[in-house]
Formats: C-alpha cells, sequence, structure tokens
C-alpha cells in the first residue's frame, strides 16, 4: 500500500512539474495614466541576435523617460518560424516585432493593438501604411530597406568603367569589362545562398516602373511575365549574366559571407541585393568609399528609380491594455525618433525629414526616386498572397529564381522563354481559379 | 519484491469469509496485482506524453490532408485532391526517385559499418581510438555538418585539393554539387559519414555478445576469418543487421538536414522532406504537405512490411 502511495505522489509531482510551464502572466494593476514612476518589465521578442550592448543603451536612454520600466527582450532564432508559433496563443508578451511581407493586413488585428489612425502617422512616418488596416496603424517599421546594386567601383574603375551602369546595356558592357581583365568575379549572382536571389524581384517592381501600385496591378494583369515586362527583363539580366559566365565559378556553394569578403578585398565588382548589405561590406572594406549602392541599372527617360521596402515593425500585443499600454508605445516612439537604429545600421530613416546615412548617400546624390509598394485596396487584401501560394511561383522567395539560374547554368535542359512561359501559364492558371476569368476587367487600380 | 504482507490476517482467512471491501483489498495485496499494478502507473506517463506530442497531431495531420489550407486562416475541404494531386506532380515523385540515392548510400554506410565494426571487435592496436574517430561524426549537429561539407565541396576548397594531391587536375573534376548528374551522390555521402559510426557501434555490441568460445572452437578447427564471418557473426548479427536496415531505409525516405542545409533542395536535390517543408511553409499548401506526409508513411510501412516479409520467408528455418 505505502508503495502505491509513494508511486501515486511521484506521478502527481511529475505531471505537475510537467504541466505548469509558467505562461507570462504581465498583468499590470496600476492606474491607467502612466505616470514618470510607473514600475513594470515589458517583454519584447526580437529577432535581433547578439546585440544585448544596444539593448542596454535603449533601455538606459529610455529609464530617462520612466526610471522604473524595465524591457526584457527576448532574442528568438529562427524568428518567422518561431513567432507564428507563438501567435497561435494570445499570451507571448507584451510586445515583438512583425516580419514585413509576413502576415496578411486583415489579420494584424487579430494579434495587435491599434497604435493609432493611420492619417496620425501617414506626414510623419515613412511606411506607415506597411503595417495598416482600415485605417488604423498596428505596426511602425524599424527601418527601410532600399533595393539596387551594391558595387566596388575601383574594381570596375580597373576595369576601365567609369560610371555606374544605367541600363542593361552599360551594365552588360561593364560585366564583360571585368571579366576580360580577370581579376574579379562581375557579378556574384549568390545562388547558393537561396533567398538572396529573391533580391531581384523587388527591383522588377518599383525599380523598373516607378510604379507604386505595380504589385497590386500584378494580380490582375494579363500574362505579367511576357517579354518586355518588368518581370522579364529584370531576371533576363540575372540569366544572361549567368549563362554568359558572367559570375562566380561555382553558385552553387555561394553564400553571402563569402560575397561579402570577395566585394571588399577588390575581387567582385557587384551584387544585387538590398541597401542593409551596404554597412557589412563597407565595415571590411579597407577603403568604405569604394563599396557603394547603387540603384538597379534601368532608367526611365533619364531617371532612376529604387524600391524600398518596409524592415520588420515593432508592435504591442493586443492583450495590453491601460498603463501598460501607454509606456509600450512610449518606447516604440522612442526607437523610432531618438534611437537611431535605422541610422546606424543605414536603413531609411522612418521619420520624414530626417538625413539619410552615408551609405545611401548615392541614391540621394543621384537623384533617385523612392517607390514603395502600396497596400493593396481593401477588397483586394491577401489577394496577392493567394495568387502566389495557388500558383507556386514563390513571388518574393528564391525557388522559382534558382530555376531560372539552374536552367542558366546548363543545369536543366529549359530556356528563359520557357521558364516565363510557365510562370505566366501558372499565374493565369491561379488568376482564373481565384478571381474568374473575366480578371483582366477587374483590376480596380 | 516481497511483500510480507501476503501472511497477514486476510490470507489467513477463509475466502468464503470475507466481506466485499476485505475481497478487494487482498486483491490489491497480491503480488501479481502489484506487479501489475506498477507496470500500469509506470507506462501512464510515457503513453500519455506518445499520445499528447505523436499521437494526436498525427491525426490532426491527417485530417488536413483533406483540406485546401494554411496554418491560419479559413480551410476548405476537397477530399481526396490533395492525394491525387501527390501522384501527378514530377517535383514530388522526383523527390521520391532521391531516396534512392540515399538508400544507395545506406547499403554502403551498413557495408563499411559491419566490416569496421568486425575488424575493430577483436585485437586491433588502438582500438577505442578508432572507435572514437569513426563515431563521432554522429555526435556532430546536422547543421554544422552541413556548413562543413559546404566548404568541403566547393569549388578548388577541401576535397578538390585533396584529390589534387592524388594528381587530378582541377580541369578533370566535377563541380560537386552544381553538376546534377551527381550532386545528389554527394549529399548523400555527407550522410554515410555521419551516419556509418552509429551503425558500426551497434554491430560492434551484438558481435561483442557473441561468446568467445565459438571463435576459439573454430580457429582451432582451422576456420579464415572470412569463414568465421560468415558462419559465426553474420547469423547471430541478424536481427541487429535487419534493424539496422529498417532505420537506414526510413532514414532515407525522409532525409531532410542534408540536402536542405547544403543545397536548400534546389538544383534537384530535393527530398520528400524539404519539398514538404517548401510546400506546407513557403508556398503555404499545408495540405498537400500533409497528403505527402501520410503517403510517405504508408510507403515506410510497406517497405517495412515487404522486409520482414522476405526475411521471414528468406531466413526461416536457418
Amino acid at each position: 500500500m505505502k508503495k502505491i502511495l509513494v508511486l501515486c505522489s511521484v506521478f502527481l509531482a511529475a505531471s505537475m512539474a510537467l504541466f505548469a510551464n509558467g505562461t507570462k502572466e504581465t498583468k499590470s494593476t496600476l492606474s491607467p495614466s502612466a505616470g514618470k514612476d510607473i514600475s513594470m518589465e515589458i517583454s519584447f521578442i526580437t529577432h535581433k541576435q547578439g546585440m544585448e550592448d544596444l539593448f542596454a543603451r535603449y533601455q538606459k536612454e529610455f529609464n530617462e523617460q520612466y526610471p522604473n520600466v524595465k524591457i526584457i527582450y527576448e532574442p528568438t532564432p529562427d524568428y518567422k518560424s518561431n513567432i507564428v508559433l507563438r501567435w497561435s496563443n494570445d499570451n507571448w508578451g507584451d510586445m515583438c516585432m512583425i516580419p514585413h511581407v509576413f502576415l496578411p493586413q486583415d489579420e494584424l488585428p487579430d494579434h495587435f493593438a491599434s497604435l493609432g489612425p493611420l492619417s496620425e502617422y501617414e506626414n510623419v512616418y515613412e511606411f506607415a501604411s506597411a503595417f495598416a488596416y482600415d485605417g488604423q496603424v498596428y505596426g511602425i517599421s524599424s527601418t527601410g530597406t532600399a533595393y539596387g546594386m551594391l558595387y566596388n567601383v575601383k574594381v570596375l574603375k580597373d576595369a576601365g568603367v567609369d560610371s555606374l551602369p544605367e541600363n542593361p546595356k552599360e551594365f552588360y558592357e561593364a560585366m564583360r569589362k571585368v571579366k576580360a581583365k580577370g581579376e574579379a568575379i562581375p557579378l556574384y549572382c549568390d545562388y547558393g545562398a537561396g533567398s538572396r536571389l529573391a533580391d531581384w524581384e523587388w527591383n522588377a517592381r518599383g525599380s523598373l516602373t516607378g510604379d507604386s501600385d505595380y504589385k497590386n496591378k500584378l494580380c490582375y494583369m494579363v500574362e505579367p511575365f511576357a517579354k518586355g515586362k518588368p518581370y522579364y527583363e529584370v531576371l533576363q539580366i540575372l540569366y544572361n549574366c549567368v549563362k554568359e559566365g558572367l559570375c562566380e565559378d561555382d553558385p552553387a556553394t555561394s553564400k553571402w559571407d563569402s560575397c561579402k569578403n570577395l566585394l571588399a578585398n577588390y575581387q567582385c565588382a557587384c551584387t544585387c541585393i538590398g541597401s542593409w548589405a551596404c554597412v557589412d561590406a563597407q565595415k571590411l572594406c579597407k577603403n568604405p568609399d569604394d563599396i557603394v549602392f547603387a540603384a538597379f541599372p534601368w532608367n526611365t527617360d533619364g531617371r532612376q528609380y529604387a524600391t524600398i521596402a518596409a524592415d520588420y515593425a515593432y508592435a504591442i500585443n493586443k492583450t495590453v491594455t491601460g498603463a501598460k499600454y501607454q509606456v509600450c508605445k512610449d518606447y516604440i516612439t522612442y526607437l523610432t525618433e531618438k534611437s537611431n537604429f535605422s541610422y546606424d545600421t543605414g536603413g531609411i530613416p522612418i521619420v520624414k525629414g530626417q538625413t539619410y546615412p552615408k551609405t545611401l548617400k548615392s541614391l540621394q546624390d543621384n537623384n533617385v526616386k523612392l517607390i514603395i509598394d502600396n497596400p493593396p485596396k481593401q477588397q483586394d487584401i491577401g489577394l496577392f498572397d493567394e495568387l502566389n501560394s495557388e500558383s507556386e511561383l514563390y513571388l518574393g522567395k528564391y525557388q522559382q529564381k534558382a530555376r531560372i539560374v539552374e536552367a542558366a547554368m546548363g543545369q536543366s535542359k529549359e530556356t528563359f522563354d520557357e521558364i516565363m512561359d510557365d510562370w505566366n501559364k501558372r499565374w493565369t492558371a491561379a488568376q482564373i481559379k481565384i478571381i474568374g476569368s473575366d480578371y483582366a476587367t477587374r483590376n480596380p487600380y | 519484491m516481497e511483500n510480507n504482507k501476503e501472511s497477514s490476517s486476510l490470507f489467513l482467512l477463509p475466502p468464503e469469509s470475507l466481506t466485499r471491501s476485505q475481497k478487494i483489498r487482498k486483491f490489491f495485496q497480491e503480488k501479481k496485482t502489484q506487479k501489475h499494478v506498477t507496470i500500469i502507473l509506470f507506462s501512464v506517463v510515457p503513453l500519455l506524453l506518445l499520445i499528447l506530442f505523436t499521437y494526436l497531431p498525427f491525426g490532426e495531420m491527417v485530417k488536413f490532408s483533406f483540406y485546401k489550407m494554411k496554418y491560419l486562416g479559413k480551410r476548405t475541404f476537397i477530399g481526396w485532391q490533395n492525394y491525387q494531386e501527390v501522384f501527378h506532380r514530377s517535383d514530388i515523385l522526383k523527390a521520391l526517385f532521391n531516396s534512392l540515392y540515399y538508400m544507395g548510400a545506406g547499403v554502403i554506410q551498413l557495408s563499411m559499418a559491419l566490416f569496421f565494426a568486425c575488424i575493430l571487435s577483436f585485437k586491433t592496436p588502438l582500438k577505442n581510438f578508432f572507435k572514437a574517430t569513426l563515431f563521432f561524426p554522429y555526435l556532430v549537429c546536422a547543421l554544422a555538418v552541413g556548413y562543413i561539407f559546404g566548404f568541403f565541396y566547393s569549388r578548388g576548397l577541401v576535397l578538390d585539393s585533396v584529390l589534387g594531391l592524388f594528381g587530378l587536375s582541377k580541369g578533370t573534376l566535377p563541380y560537386w554539387l552544381k553538376d546534377r548528374s551527381i550532386n545528389n551522390w554527394s549529399i548523400a555521402a555527407t550522410s554515410i559519414w555521419r551516419y556509418q559510426g552509429q551503425s558500426m557501434v551497434l554491430f560492434i555490441g551484438a558481435i561483442q555478445a557473441i561468446s568467445p568460445e565459438f571463435f576459439e572452437a573454430s580457429s582451432i578447427d582451422g576456420a579464415t576469418r572470412w569463414q568465421q564471418f560468415q558462419y559465426i557473426i553474420l547469423p547471430s548479427l541478424k536481427p541487429i543487421v535487419i534493424l539496422n536496415f529498417m532505420l537506414m531505409v526510413k532514414g532515407s525516405l525522409s532525409a531532410f538536414e542534408g540536402p536542405y542545409v547544403l543545397t536548400y533542395g534546389m538544383n534537384g536535390t530535393a527530398t520528400t522532406v524539404v519539398l514538404m517543408h517548401q510546400l506546407a511553409h513557403e508556398a503555404g499548401k499545408v495540405g498537400l504537405a500533409s497528403a505527402m506526409a501520410v503517403i510517405l508513411l504508408i510507403i515506410i510501412l510497406a517497405v517495412t512490411a515487404l522486409q520482414n516479409l522476405i526475411y521471414s520467408k528468406f531466413f526461416k528455418g536457418e
């Protein structure tokens, strides 16, 4: 009898230990007005790793406003997978980062508190509409990225290229000159890194068309990947460069880290990437001014454009209310306006009118117009994602672009035109299935 | 477990005179009952965990396979459509075909493991050093292995340099990961490196369980090492070989870390699990991926059943 009793109590204790994992109870019982002496802890799930010093600095500076508030950062690796799991239960914490182009706009209110009406933010902050729905803003972008080409101008100069190419013809010429010189890789296509191929696609919209609504028009366009259209033109540059051998020898094992080092050591001329990479490459280079971020080699009537996009956004859990909500909102304001996070990481400043960091100076000097993808109209929210998912074109990701590079390397028997035809076929099939066979006539943009 | 209560008053009284509650108490004091109760109580927790973390999610996944859905958002019931689609898609069929490369590599892996196990079970100098070195790759994290082999296979780096020492010039060497005709073999080779230590250790354990008298007797009778292997080691190892073979087949059909870390499944190296991950998490077709997973399970069960059938038929009575 005694032994059975012991066994039962052990089992009970074990199951209690198993099921009693602490769910964070962070309810504040303070009065609604957020006085300076409020004491609380705010949990903040972030995707940034290894930035403890920076977070400590933010904590110190924020404590000037609220001396007794503690921000507890939770750096989370493999952020995109983990955050979805945590969002499935409303008790995930107080603040987090929303990845860009990740959640459909209409799902934002399901998880996050409104930070105020869109009209309040539109004229003050860049990218205000990126995380907004139904006139309310749910996330403030932490920084912004521009898309284009990262060049090492000294490598180009040594090969006889004096000015940065502004159209595809000049670009091919420049690459061929670098290849002829034989000392550096012309274009690092970074195929092995997978997701870097997706950076080409950003240029296919704003950089080529100057049209903020191009992404929305894509949903209704007839054969958007046909010859002459932006996607075709941009990806054809990628295809031709790889086919002609104007790229690295073994793209299958390329990585961004290798590319960074090659650029910094004058062994590579350019690569297609976002402006965030400029700072990283400059840090490694003997002469940082040799690394220049410029717009994609295309111009429309002499004017160049660059697509810009919001980055991860600050957001507050919808369950947070009262004094805590006020403190969280003040923290977001601090991070956006005073912490200089965007400037330090070489991104587009969020507060309109703030100075651009040095890395983007080249864009400003060349009067490059920055184009952002507008969010879709109310009835079209989620349409692009649905079409993308149904057609399996992985727009915004790398899989189908990898197919183009593989064909250019000679590893598959497809030609570029065949691949684009297949894209058109799949996109059209998805359009017919989701919108209807009269999809072209329904374009509201 | 000596239960001295068995000699207590309840067992001394005549059975017919016991009341109901006394009978129940007597039942629970019996040694047999106590043994059963202990077994049940100890099994409850693992069973609970198994049901909660394996069978329930699996049941949900089978349910998902009949829907068109993402993880969050609306779900539409579409019946068997996902299953039909699986058999019509060339990329899924290619992924299943890619498993054959891993099975081929698995056969090489088991042969090597058996070979090393035989050598290292007998008097060999530096025996323990070799065992540790051969087993070590199994302990290395899969992502680290992928990262290392990324450099290993890079043009002009480790593998190319080593082959260059043997006189093979760079021009004759293939592009290990770029060339579709061999990249699956390159990746399958990394799993040979990784897993053969584990198989070897299992074999060593089984060989050491064979009584050394057999070897002494057979060497007195003049048996060669190869004859000893054929007639003493192999028959005793039969259950372990079968087990390893089943594990190898299951591992080949669900190979993930190698292809994912080395090439993200691009360039014709996608295996079933890599493709499932892509479909479910990047294309958002959770239903289709679940259908793939169910079909994969059925294939594994079928292959295992077939293996058992073959072994029982061919080795019956041996």
